[in-house]
């Protein structure tokens, strides 16, 4: 084999390496985003809690130990339009209605692991409701 | 000259391309065991963030083995491909790994054996003479030069989505492409590895002086003394 052949073959290599690397869009995740934003709007906290991640509904509650399904109805939010979609890897952050809501992608389809979150520069969202 | 291509050409594949393929063999055996370990690491790190564990054939296609990766391999082209070029222009006067100190430079093309120089044995482009000896002539250092900034994009594809799926994973905005190539992150990455490259380079043309080891070719012989520079001394 050449030298030219095989810079050109460890060239394939890496470009297939890299297939994965890129930005994606997935409307499974937006549709877990705005069915989670519909949830909480039209107050179904069962609902909107079924759709967060285990580690996010456990913290739902916080230190008082309120059920994930009543506090999950303080998050305020306002639309349900999707503007902006992130995904890398099985993370994504959508930007939803007034809302920024993250997700994970779990063994059953896309979770939210952090909703009402607010944008602070240098340092990570501030979310109202976070695993 | 004829005695030994004779001899060459009778010896078995294997033994023929030991060296290659003995440090292939290794490759692929540290590769897999890299995806086995970055697995469990990568596993370990979506347990604490909340992520879920990933199988090994989906770790072996994302961007966090994927940087991982090439971030090796940038800096081990980027090695040869300056160690190849620096060593035509600099010398290390009693080292094996470098020219005598009137050879400095790209030398003769009687010495290269390049165009009407060349042996009727010798390979077509530098039988050829012009632009094609002179690509050729630099082919090597060329092919490195392209793989090395070949894997060093690599790096930044990859290591931005893995940066980016961090990011996401601790409620951070991912960056762009701009972004991560002026990234910390990135840079830190890069010249982790590089410094370990030359100070290798460094030690190995250093140590060539004083140090030996009996039959190989990158040492003097045993017996040769210390301020002769090049194998032939």
């Amino acid at each position: 084999m050449t030298a030219g052949r095989v810079g050109i073959v460890a060239l394939v290599c890496i470009a297939l390496a890299l297939s994965g690397c890129s930005a994606t869009s997935d409307s499974a995740a937006d549709d877990a985003a705005t069915q989670f934003v519909r949830a909480v709007e039209q107050r179904d906290g069962d609902l909107a809690c079924s759709l967060l991640t285990p580690a996010a509904a456990d913290s739902a509650g916080g230190v008082a130990g309120t059920p994930c399904a009543q506090a999950v109805l303080k998050l305020r939010v306002e639309g349900s339009d999707v503007s902006h979609t992130e995904v890398w890897g099985d993370a994504a952050m959508i930007r939803v209605g007034s809302d920024t809501v993250f997700l994970r992608r779990m063994g059953d389809g896309w979770r939210v692991s952090a909703a009402g979150c607010t944008y602070r520069p240098d340092r990570p969202y501030a979310c109202d409701l976070e695993a | 000259m004829s005695k030994r291509r004779s001899a060459d050409e009778k010896l078995p594949f294997i033994k023929a391309n030991g060296l290659t393929l003995f440090f292939l063999g290794l490759l692929v055996l540290s590769l897999v065991g890299q995806s086995f370990a970055g697995l469990a690491d990568f596993n370990h790190q979506q347990l604490a963030d909340g992520g879920n564990q990933i199988s090994w054939l989906r770790y072996i296609t994302s961007a966090a083995f994927s940087v991982d990766v090439a971030e090796n391999w940038q800096s081990e082209f980027m090695q040869f491909s300056f160690y190849i070029v620096a060593t035509v222009w600099l010398i290390q006067v009693g080292s094996s790994e470098s020219k005598q100190p009137d050879e400095v430079g790209v030398e003769s093309d009687r010495k290269q054996k390049v165009g009407r120089y060349a042996d009727p044995n010798s390979p077509r482009p530098a039988r050829a003479g012009g632009l094609r000896a002179y690509l050729y002539g630099r082919s090597l250092g060329l092919v490195m030069g392209v793989l090395f900034i070949g894997s060093w994009t690599a790096q930044s594809i990859a290591g931005r989505a893995a940066y980016n799926h961090d990011q996401l994973s601790q409620y951070e905005n991912p960056v762009s492409w701009g972004g991560y190539v002026t990234s910390a992150d990135f840079w830190n990455r890069t010249l982790q590895n590089w410094q370990s490259e030359f100070l290798a380079v460094a030690c190995m043309a250093a140590f060539a002086i004083y140090l030996r080891y009996r039959g190989s070719p990158e040492s003097k012989v045993v017996g040769a003394p210390h301020d002769a520079t090049g194998l032939d001394s």
